[in-house]
């Protein structure tokens, strides 16, 4: 299979041991360098070496693993995969000398966290009353939330509770960590700074991994921050210069959560790397280059694709117009066709792309109308399931992964209304035989779905080794055949949902034990995430990331969501990047949307100016 | 037209091609004695094998070297360890069923939740053989099992595997199950707390192949080889390698060698003419019929393949001809061929070849067993052998020997007890167990019991007085008597006793320095001192064993044999016994024990014979009865 490169291409994929930095703008081929530098590399079977691919999501993973499933034993020669993933695998096998025994249990909700943080500041009597001072319970609620986004970056900056100078902050953190701990889990934080701290107390098992690796290569580097980039530093050690960072400072949108593209400029430094840069866009058509040129003057392309393509500005109403107005260029162009687009235009090669999740509300409601398939990724969030059942059913899988989890225990405990089950009731014996602790809590019972998700549990027949998970959701689905419609859709929604991630994580685990601790692990790392889905895709732009599409609309262009209200100084520059990301996320057509009016959550209508980036765009 | 073949040939082989160059290279190679061992240039070793609940080994732990040799009686479970592992990794699909599964002796059958389990510990060595920290970058073998090597707590790598054989319901059959484990638990008993390491696949046949154990059980045969299928041979000779162009020259020399032979022989002309007729009543054209004496087609030559041997002076006989040690040996011979010739074709450093062969002495002279073992030595890979032999284990190291017994149901495997801290052995003290025990008295190792003592005389004496007690020769009934050389020499010789279990005794002279001797090495390996040891028999009143047997009761005795020896006719004997009849008694005493001091071999196997058996060596032979008494018909198996 020949792949076809340019010149320059070919350089970066050719490029044989040495540091490397390649700075690709959008459409510049970045992934297909990758890959084929993965393949090329793999090429000959006497040389024995394993490579280490770190993308940023897992989407961008499975991407190219699916590319490169034509060389032999690819999975086994080669690591590929989020940096959070690798990191799972060093504690999960090698953590012992930090503490870490086995498959970590990860914590990835917010909200989880946040009942986490307020159990530590409930037993502090100082922390308590600063949260007491903060006012209403919703107050409150967002105070946590922004002493948790403090604990967060402090994480991200490799600074440890110890390194910590202001007193109140200090036992924050670590009343965090400590209930953490006392429910026997870790954050996804705790990946990246765990990892990092076992590279930098045993050096040889860094070494190891070295040993391992002769190629490290990493995808997305401008999203890097400072502890992954540290981590990678400390994995490489003072000799090991075989690393290629691929980045396009241009499309980094993560600052605003500790990233930064200062790093491309640090790797060149330390690393001594050569430096490439990719300037073609294979993927925008004319019109879609020029628009990204309007936002950013300095972003020049070398080698335009010769296909014109349009922007167009639909200006409406309101949201529903708006919806309206989108739907029906959908369908138009379903009929008609495009000049510069081959073959018929299918809203799966379409998608939409907001700033944030709340201006797709009338886009729903319309193609729901329209009975016009879509999916939506609209947060970073895993899937939140939205039926009763199947929530406290996911509740007993932690339990059962995790017997010390106490902080679901609590919830499930609260939510089932069973007594004498606090916090503080000691279950050493029951840690040992979490199946009989379930039922210990379902038959004190008294609200919840008890009996049915204690069903759904037995139904799984675990063994420890394995367990039956399509057993447990077809109980929760009959079940759910006697509810009321509403809520049955709800249920089915939900099983639909886990079920795609039970199918995804069976296929990746070849011939493995399923343990549910695995399980949950993938489901919050991710892993199970598919990288295409059919229909119409409603996306943020973060979400979007690495995807592109024929037709992109970019819906609720207006001043004060896009760009977003709050933005000053380098976020508003942040701001642009994230419009500039957008904008080339099309190939052929681009159409930029907006509403005059919004009606406002309190019921009043507000009138609406065009985003500042509309007038740049269209002069 | 056959002519002009010879003519080839033999320019062919006056041009000393580079096929034969490397032929005489190989087997200059091979014939090189004083060549050092091929370097063990696998990369690593698999250093220990925990096997649980497979027939009698409940739960053994053995740990191999390069070369390990197994020493144990009939049914002490040495067949048993080597099928385990061979279950484990052997080459060839292993199947386990409910009989192979441990049992307890009030068990009618193996609970269905008792799992078998093979551990095996791998750690990564030099080209030496010697194990070293880590696996280095681009060696073959970390890129094999990848995320499956571990790091212990002095963060050195090692690869652990466990193969599980579990019950399983559904199937209604034993599964097989093989993991990478997270670590090696240093104590045995501790081995089901290795959990697997995560994220990482089930151990894949391709993952095992490398280091697969080929097993060269007893009854191996070449002759039977050649004609089976699924043997070393022909896994070698099935793909000859020979180019297309080659084998189109070769059959058609084949063609012409057979034309010529039917031409040459007025019978096969004959006949063939007659056979044309087939055309006359089947289509076939009439030239279409041949006879081929030889096989026309190179594929169907290796049916035939035979090999031939001639010893000196013989002429060469087909090995379905042989006799079966030469038969026994060609499998080895072809084995060493295979493995090598693997390792040629393998990428460098992923094959290890391990052997595990049973009793290579069946069959064999001797001499034929010593050099044999010699080639095994110099063999690469790692290999473990089991023997009955005393001139096989004289041979090998004393480190590198494991005793299996049987204690009840279970087996239990015993190795040289190395000490710990101080009291550790050092090379020195090894070489010298092997110098001075297993090289001269390997047969050790296989007694029931061990008499230990000092000098050349009681060497003589007890053999005969020990018959003249129990009626039968000592070997008849597995007792071996050591003479140590010397009394600060014990200590080798109780290290190999205590650590393989064997019943042992000393019969010591009472001289105060020696006693002091024999307590040194008494207290070295944790026994009682004199007069504390009941496993110690010390001659009375400070005597040696000559003065001990040289006493007024029995000096005539001693005298008249003394004479009889001496004496070259029947008047010199006469003349013999007046001169010592005229000694007063001091001075035969003295004399006697001069003669005796001059020649104690002579008059160490006389003195067996001449005289009652002594109270000391009575004493010991009563020791010996009871440390020995028949097991009790409880114990006793059918």
């Amino acid at each position: 299979m020949s792949v076809r490169l340019t010149p320059i291409q070919r350089q970066v994929v050719a490029h044989g041991t040495g540091a490397l930095l390649v700075v690709a703008g959008p459409g510049s081929g970045k992934t297909r360098v990758l890959t084929e530098r993965v393949r090329l590399l793999l090429e000959d079977p006497s040389q024995h070496f394993r490579i280490l691919a770190l993308t940023f999501t897992n989407k961008a993973a499975n991407e190219m693993k699916e590319r490169l499933n034509d060389v032999p034993d690819i999975l086994k020669r080669a690591f590929v995969g989020t940096l959070h993933s690798f990191c799972m695998e060093v504690l999960a096998n090698r953590g012992k000398p930090i503490g870490v025994e086995g498959l970590p249990n990860i914590f990835e909700s917010f909200d989880d966290r946040r009942q986490v943080l307020a159990n530590a500041v409930r037993s502090d009597p100082q922390l308590s009353a600063a949260l007491r001072d903060a006012g209403e319970p919703k107050e409150q609620q967002r105070k946590l939330s922004s002493w948790l986004e403090r604990i967060s970056e402090l994480k991200n900056s490799l600074v440890l509770p110890s390194m910590v100078e202001d007193g109140d902050e200090r036992r924050l953190y670590e009343g965090y960590d400590a209930q953490l701990r006392a429910s026997a889990a870790l954050d996804y934080d705790d990946l990246l700074l765990l990892t990092y701290r076992l590279f930098a107390e045993r050096p040889k098992i860094a070494d190891f991994y070295r040993r391992q690796y002769k190629y490290i290569c990493i995808d997305e580097a401008q999203d890097l921050n400072e502890a992954q980039y540290r981590l990678l530093v400390s994995l490489c050690g003072s000799e090991f210069t075989n690393v290629m960072m691929v980045g396009d400072p241009r499309q980094a949108i993560y600052v605003w959560n500790g990233a930064d593209p200062k790093y491309l400029d640090l790797f060149q430094r330390d690393f001594k790397a050569k430096k490439i840069e990719l300037t073609e866009n294979f993927r925008c058509s004319k019109a879609v280059v020029a628009a990204a040129q309007r936002l950013d003057s300095s972003y020049t392309v070398e080698g335009q694709l010769p296909i014109e393509g349009a922007v167009e500005l639909i200006e409406c109403e309101d949201e529903p117009g708006e919806a309206q107005s989108i739907v029906e260029k959908i369908r138009s162009l379903e009929s008609t066709g495009h000049p510069d687009i081959e073959g018929n235009i299918t809203p799966g090669r379409c998608a939409v792309l907001g700033r944030n999740r709340f201006v797709f509300g009338s886009l729903q409601e319309e193609l729901k109308k329209q009975g016009m398939l879509f999916y939506k990724k609209l947060s970073a969030a895993t899937y939140q399931s939205e039926s009763d059942v199947v929530e406290q059913f996911e509740l007993t899988l932690r339990l059962l992964a995790n017997p010390r989890d106490k902080l679901h225990l609590d919830i499930l405990a609260k939510t089932w209304g069973a007594p004498a089950l606090a916090e503080d009731a000691p279950t050493p014996q029951n840690a040992d035989d979490p199946m009989s602790l379930l039922k210990a809590l379902a038959s004190g019972a008294r609200k919840g779905c008890a009996p049915t998700v204690l069903n759904a549990v037995t139904a799984l027949k675990w063994t420890g080794d394995d367990f039956k998970f399509l057993n447990a959701l077809k109980t929760i689905e009959e079940y759910a055949s006697a509810l009321p419609e509403q809520d049955r859709a709800l249920v089915l929604q939900d099983t639909a949902e886990w079920k795609k991630h039970w199918d995804y994580y069976v296929r990746s685990e070849p011939g493995g034990a399923h343990s549910i601790t695995s399980f949950l692990g993938q489901v919050a790392l991710g892993t199970t995430q598919q990288p295409t889905e059919d229909g119409l895709a409603l996306l943020t732009v973060h979400s979007a990331k690495g995807m592109e599409f024929d037709v992109v609309f970019l819906i609720g262009m207006n001043e004060g969501t896009f760009p977003d209200y709050r933005a000053r100084g380098p976020a508003l520059e942040e701001e642009r990047r994230s419009a500039f990301v957008a904008v080339t996320r099309s190939r052929r057509l681009l159409y930029i949307t907006y509403p005059n009016t919004k009606v406002m959550p309190w019921g009043a209508v507000k009138a609406q100016q065009p985003s500042q980036y509309v007038s740049e765009l269209f002069g | 037209m056959l002519a002009s073949m010879r003519t080839r040939n033999n320019s062919e082989a006056a041009a000393a091609t580079p096929r034969a160059k490397k032929a005489n290279q190989i087997a200059g190679q091979l014939s090189d004695r004083n060549a050092a061992p091929p370097a063990a240039f696998s990369g690593i070793v698999i250093k220990e094998v925990r096997v649980k609940n497979y027939r009698c080994l409940r739960s053994v732990d053995v740990e191999l070297d390069l070369l390990t040799v197994l020493i144990g009686q009939n049914n002490a479970g040495k067949t048993s360890f080597l099928n385990a592992l061979f279950a484990a990794i052997g080459a060839g699909q292993r199947i386990i069923s409910g009989d192979d599964v441990f049992l307890q002796k009030t068990e009618a059958s193996a609970p269905k939740d008792r799992v078998v389990a093979i551990d095996i510990l791998i750690r990564p060595t030099d080209d030496q053989g010697k194990i070293v920290d880590v696996f280095p970058q681009g060696s073959a073998w970390l890129e094999l099992w990848g995320l499956g090597v571990v790091q212990d707590e002095e963060e050195s790598d090692l690869v652990a595997i466990r193969t599980q054989f579990k019950w399983n319901t559904i199937k209604g059959e034993y599964v097989l199950d093989r993991r990478f484990l997270k670590d090696w638990q240093k104590d045995s008993a501790k081995w089901e707390d290795s959990k697997p390491v995560e994220k990482v696949p089930a151990v894949s046949a391709q993952q095992i192949e490398p280091l697969a154990v080929y097993l060269l059980d007893a009854k191996r045969d070449i002759a039977e080889d050649l004609r089976t299928r699924s043997s070393f041979w022909n896994k070698m000779v099935e793909e000859h390698g020979l180019s297309a162009e080659d084998v189109a020259r070769i059959e058609e020399d084949l063609s012409e060698i057979n034309k010529d032979i039917v031409e040459s022989s007025d019978v096969l002309t004959h006949i063939q003419a007659h056979l044309k007729s087939f055309h006359e009543t089947l289509s076939c054209d009439e030239d279409s019929v041949s006879i081929t004496p030889l096989a026309r087609h190179l594929r169907d030559l290796s049916r035939g393949m035979d090999v031939v041997l001639s010893t000196r002076g013989a002429p060469p006989f087909p090995l379905h001809q042989q006799g079966m040690g030469t038969r026994s040996l060609g499998t080895f011979f072809t084995f060493w061929a295979f493995t090598t010739w693997r390792q040629k074709q393998g990428s460098a450093g992923a094959v290890h070849p391990m052997m595990a062969m049973e009793e290579p002495e069946t069959h064999l002279h001797p001499q034929a067993q010593r050099s044999l073992f010699r080639q095994i030595k110099r063999m690469p890979g790692q290999r473990i052998i089991s023997t009955h032999s005393p001139y096989v284990c004289g041979q090998s190291e004393i480190a590198h020997i494991r005793h299996f017994s049987k204690n009840a149901e279970e087996t239990l495997v015993c190795r040289i007890d190395m000490g710990a801290g101080e009291k550790k052995l050092t090379y020195e003290d090894l070489r010298k167990i092997d110098r001075q025990v297993m090289n001269t008295r390997g047969d050790m190792l296989f007694a029931r019991a061990l008499v230990f003592f000092e000098g050349e005389t009681e060497e003589q004496a007890l053999p005969d007085f020990a018959e003249k007690r129990w009626g039968k020769h000592p070997n008849d009934l597995g007792f071996s008597f050591v003479g140590v050389g010397g009394k600060g020499s014990y200590l080798p010789f109780l290290r190999m006793a205590e650590s393989f279990k064997i019943p042992w005794f000393i019969l010591s002279d009472g001289e105060a320095d020696t006693i002091t001797a024999v307590n040194a090495a008494l207290a070295a390996v944790g026994q009682a001192a004199i007069p504390n040891n009941p496993r110690v028999i010390v001659l009375p009143d400070g005597k040696k064993f000559e003065t001990y047997i040289v006493t007024e009761a029995s000096k005539d005795a001693l005298i008249a044999a003394i004479t009889e020896r001496k004496a070259v006719n029947a008047q010199h004997l006469t003349a013999l016994r007046k001169e010592w009849a005229e000694k007063s008694t001091a001075d035969q005493l003295e004399d006697i024990l001069a003669e005796m001091e001059a020649s104690k071999t002579q008059y160490g196997s006389v003195v067996g014979k001449v005289l009652p058996v002594p109270a000391a060596l009575e004493d010991l032979f009563k020791k010996i009865d009871s440390e020995l008494a028949p097991p009790k018909p409880a114990e006793k198996k059918a």
